[in-house]
């Protein structure tokens, strides 16, 4: 939809109200909870992340499909997507799926060989709310569309025809998939029809308004050049076979799709300059990093430079990774990146990026100086070191204290399934890691005894995080490889919280690219719409920004995608608020108290 | 992905071993080069080992004829540039026969820092510690791995003899100040890096671009700038350092001397990226970017050394005297005239090496 710019919403509009007809209700205990118990797992010991796939109903198992040939695909799991499908309010998931392959002739790059064999496809699941104060979802993906075979790796979601609802983009070994959604949930392959055409192996991508025209495009991630045709085995003996180095391979072309307006695209790449985007492309958020009022890219690659797109804004971009310091690590070395988390994570009120990377690599943090240059801080912020241990696919910077700063979760998990044999100390299976921030940009990981995705090892690729059981803090799903997820509630959060639904321009779903600074407690929050980050995933929309003991929020000014700032004052915490394009409250709800949702 | 491939072979031996090996150099200029040789990466170049060889670990036979005869089938195949299996094979077979071994140890492990399997490479790399306790190149690699694997109370526990060492005292610092880092005892580390007066640039050249680092989180660009120049004055290939030196220039303004320094770290970055390839083709893209790097960066002496040996194993022996030529005619202006002809007599003449 080419929506013309709206005028700019510098006027100020106050709102002063309290939530619903309700008392706001005091949830402003400072003590973290007693810890919900674990409800599910091996143990009785109480956890503030309990998995509660299983309560859920969520018995999407991932499937790699691997025979023991060893192809590098099997091994990079797949993504997930947190979004309201449905229109019902409610963040529902999508896992995508790999596939089982067939035995033999597997001569054609084509995705679609693969799930046919057994019918496994992307799995749908919707939120069916929380009746009886447990979370439940529906498997919904028979007759969703979504249920068609595909060798499935990344996902992004955006309401790319403008009707309001979030359409998907399956990234794929093989044809990348285009699904619209008609409001319901219910999807329409327009692969076909959409004009996008991408490189034979995508591991996902992000929408976002490039060129400030009002729609969504899409930048979607490009990674090897590995036809089966050119399938090596490797390893360090003739009695370890494990998957091979990407050195192996050349990478392939990252694409910009320009939209225009209904969800047809076309090939913007060159026109937008994009320079040098051949590269072995795992990850890509976007962010204002330069805080100009449009969105950059940072694109994670494997065992490459990274990418760092500056927009100017019109939709034309310049890689700035050199210069800002962002393509290698502060060594001067590329490192092998799987996932990316762009935000504030230093309080200062600017993007900083989180890059998560291979075994024995530190995990970077590129703190943002300003004038779009970044120091590699990664040991002295405490998020770099622990890294090392563990191989990070996912990320997500979240508050999951509710305490006005962003901790970061780490999905990990290794990619060689064998790695016991071949490399002393390292394991396939790995625990996650949560990071706790102290406000200031330095972090501490939390206790195993936080839950068991912290405790019990698996193998993380894709994930996500929304309010799913819509008690004012985000949840976590984790897609493990060739297992179950973890469906992670958030039982950890204590402090007061504000959440907004953003809504986009024209009718459209999601304000993504919409920067919100709100002044609570005497502290001033950065927070934004980034679409892209973590792994092959897609996070929900929904803002939820925690803000510890305060329990108003003084001022919040929102910076709308080519469309100017609104600004609100004296709002209410522990309310969610919908909020149209431009800045007007639609609606507003009470938060229940974080105790008694639990 | 760090992760072994295919085809991985071992390296060759650096210019400074061959030339010591060869006599080629007079001491002052093979140590002029040696300073530049061996990269930062976190124990020297090697090999791997696989979990069958582990397996009879057990198995101490403590030499006899056996052994030896697989030890010297072992060196020889390495030695002379075989498949990297068949090497592998033959130093497993050997390692079964005589796991104690420091010479086996140490290939093992070298090999096994090559292919980036650090937990097997310290393995070895203790062993032939243990058999060698005064062997100070071995236990800075120990270290090196430990503080790369997070056993840092054991590689704290190794450095005092290091620190004590001139010729590694630099390299232990740095990592004592790294894991004091690693610990949030960032005070504590600075003060260690900033004191490198007793250090000959050749050994602090780490600590300086550690330093470097510190002064561009806090936010000092110029003294960091400085510190990054330091650095590269002791080891003009140090990455860390290159990127520094370009991130702070470009931060202060000077955007044509940090896109040179961007230049010539990208240079590196083709030389080393990429690493498990090894085609005809790979070496021919080396050589190109070897004599570019030689152009641009001439400070970098090791490069000719590099790409005269390239040019040598290519059987361009032409070209291979013309950048020795090149090389007296610049850095190596002030060459000792023995270590001139001698280089000459490698490089130049029919029949050298």
């Amino acid at each position: 939809m080419s929506a013309a710019r709206t005028c700019c919403l510098a006027g100020l509009l106050a709102y002063t109200a309290a939530c619903g007809d309700a008392a706001t209700p005091d949830t402003s205990s400072p003590a973290r909870p007693e810890a919900a118990t674990a409800s599910r797992g091996s143990t009785d010991a109480v956890a503030l992340l309990p998995d509660v796939a299983a309560e859920a109903h969520v018995d999407f198992v991932h499937t790699h499909g691997g025979t023991g040939a060893k192809f590098l695909f099997e091994t990079m799991g797949s993504g997930v997507a947190a979004a309201d499908f449905d229109g019902d309010g409610l963040p529902d998931l999508l896992f995508v799926q790999s596939g089982t392959l067939p035995p033999d002739d597997f001569s054609a790059a084509d995705c679609a060989l693969a799930g046919h064999a057994t019918g496994t496809t992307a799995r749908l699941y919707l939120n069916a709310g929380t009746a009886g104060g447990e979370l439940r979802f529906r498997d919904a993906t028979a007759g969703s569309g979504l249920d068609v075979a595909l060798y499935g790796q990344g996902v992004a979601v955006g309401d790319v025809d403008g009707d309001g609802d979030r359409d998907v983009y399956l990234g794929c070994y093989g044809r990348s998939h285009l699904f619209l959604n008609d409001g319901h949930g219910r999807f329409t392959d327009t692969t076909a029809q959409s004009g996008i055409v991408d490189p034979p192996w995508t591991t996902g991508g992000a929408f976002f308004d490039a060129d400030g025209d009002g729609d969504l495009d899409l930048y979607s991630v490009a990674y090897l050049d590995m036809p089966i045709a050119s399938h090596v085995v490797c390893g360090p003996s003739k009695d370890i076979r494990t998957y091979c180095h990407v050195d192996l391979w050349p990478g392939l072309d990252d694409h910009l799709w320009i939209n225009d307006g209904t969800g047809h695209f076309t090939d913007g790449s060159a026109a937008a300059g994009l320079p040098g985007t051949t590269g072995k492309g795992l990850a890509v958020a976007a962010e204002d990093l330069d805080d100009d009022g449009d969105l950059d890219l940072f694109v994670a690659n494997d065992s490459q430079a990274n990418l760092l797109l500056r927009n100017d804004g019109s939709g034309r971009f310049t890689n700035r990774a050199r210069e800002s310091g962002t393509d290698l690590n502060g060594e001067g070395r590329s490192e092998a990146c799987m996932g990316v988390a762009a935000a504030d994570l230093d309080g200062d009120g600017d993007g900083d990026i989180y890059v998560v990377n291979f075994q024995q690599e530190r995990n970077t943090l590129y703190r943002n100086e300003g004038g779009l240059f970044f120091t590699d801080v990664a040991v002295s912020s405490g998020a770099g070191v622990p890294g090392m241990q563990s191989l990070g696919f996912g990320v997500a910077a979240l508050d999951i204290e509710n305490d006005g700063d962003l901790d970061l979760y780490v999905a990990n998990g290794h990619i060689f399934d064998n790695v016991e044999e071949a490399e002393h100390g390292a394991t396939w299976k790995q625990v996650d890691q949560l990071y706790l921030n102290d406000g200031r940009g330095h972090f501490k990981l939390a206790p195993g005894s936080w839950g068991p995705s912290l405790s019990e090892p698996r193998v993380g690729r894709g994930l996500a995080t929304a309010d799913f059981d819509r008690d004012g803090d985000l949840d976590l799903v984790v897609s493990n490889s060739n297992d179950r997820p973890w469906v992670l509630r958030n039982d950890a959060a204590t402090g007061h919280r504000i959440v907004l639904r953003l809504r986009g321009p024209s009718g459209r779903a999601d304000a993504e690219g919409a920067v919100v600074r709100l002044t609570a407690g005497g502290r001033e929050l950065v927070r934004t719409i980034s679409p892209g980050g973590s792994y092959a995933s897609h996070m929900d929309t929904e803002l939820v920004i925690g803000l510890g003991d305060a329990k108003t929020v003084d001022r919040l000014s929102i910076r709308w995608p080519g469309a100017g700032t609104s600004e609100l004052l004296s709002l209410d915490a522990d309310c969610r608020y919908d909020i149209a394009f431009g800045g007007e409250i639609v609606s507003k709800t009470t938060l229940p108290a974080l105790a008694e949702a639990r | 992905m760090t992760r072994p491939g295919s085809g991985t072979s071992v390296r060759a031996p650096t210019w400074a071993r061959r030339v010591a090996l060869a006599g080629a150099f007079s001491a002052a200029l093979a140590g002029a080069l040696a300073g530049a040789c061996s990269e930062s990466s976190p124990a020297p170049q090697g090999a791997s080992t696989v979990a069958a060889a582990r397996g009879s670990q057990a198995v101490t036979h403590g030499g006899g004829p056996a052994f030896e005869a697989a030890r010297q089938r072992a060196v020889q195949l390495q030695d002379s540039g075989a498949d990297q299996g068949e090497v592998l094979a033959a130093l497993q077979a050997a390692f079964a026969l005589d796991p104690d071994h420091y010479g086996i140890n140490h290939r093992l492990a070298r090999l096994d820092s090559d292919l980036r399997l650090h937990d097997q490479a310290l393995e070895h790399f203790l062993r032939a510690h243990r058999a060698r306790p005064d062997d100070h190149e071995v236990l800075m690699a120990v270290v090196t791995l430990q503080v790369r694997l997070g056993q840092l109370d054991e590689a704290l526990a190794n450095l005092p003899p290091l620190e004590a060492d001139r010729a590694y005292a630099g390299d232990a610092r740095y990592q004592r100040a790294s894991i004091l880092d690693a610990r949030g005892e960032r005070a504590a580390a600075l003060a260690l890096v900033a004191d490198t007066k007793d250090l000959p640039p050749r050994e602090a050249y780490r600590c300086e671009s550690l330093h470097g680092r510190y002064l561009l989180e806090e936010g000092d660009v110029a003294g960091s700038r400085e510190h990054f120049r330091k650095a590269l004055a002791g080891r003009a290939d140090y990455k860390e350092a290159l990127k520094g030196l370009a991130d702070s220039c470009r931060r202060l303004g000077q955007d044509t001397e940090a896109a040179r320094w961007d230049h010539v770290l990208a240079l590196f970055l083709a030389l080393t990226d990429n690493a498990f390839i090894r085609s005809p083709a790979e070496r021919e893209h080396r050589r190109a970017t070897l004599e570019e790097l030689v152009v641009a960066y001439p400070d970098w002496v090791e490069g000719f050394a590099q790409l005269a040996d390239l040019q040598l194993d290519l059987g361009d022996r032409a070209a291979a005297c013309r950048t020795i030529e090149r090389f007296l005619a610049g850095p190596g202006a002030n060459s000792p005239p023995d270590a001139v002809g001698k280089l000459r007599a490698r490089y130049c003449e029919s029949g050298g090496k």
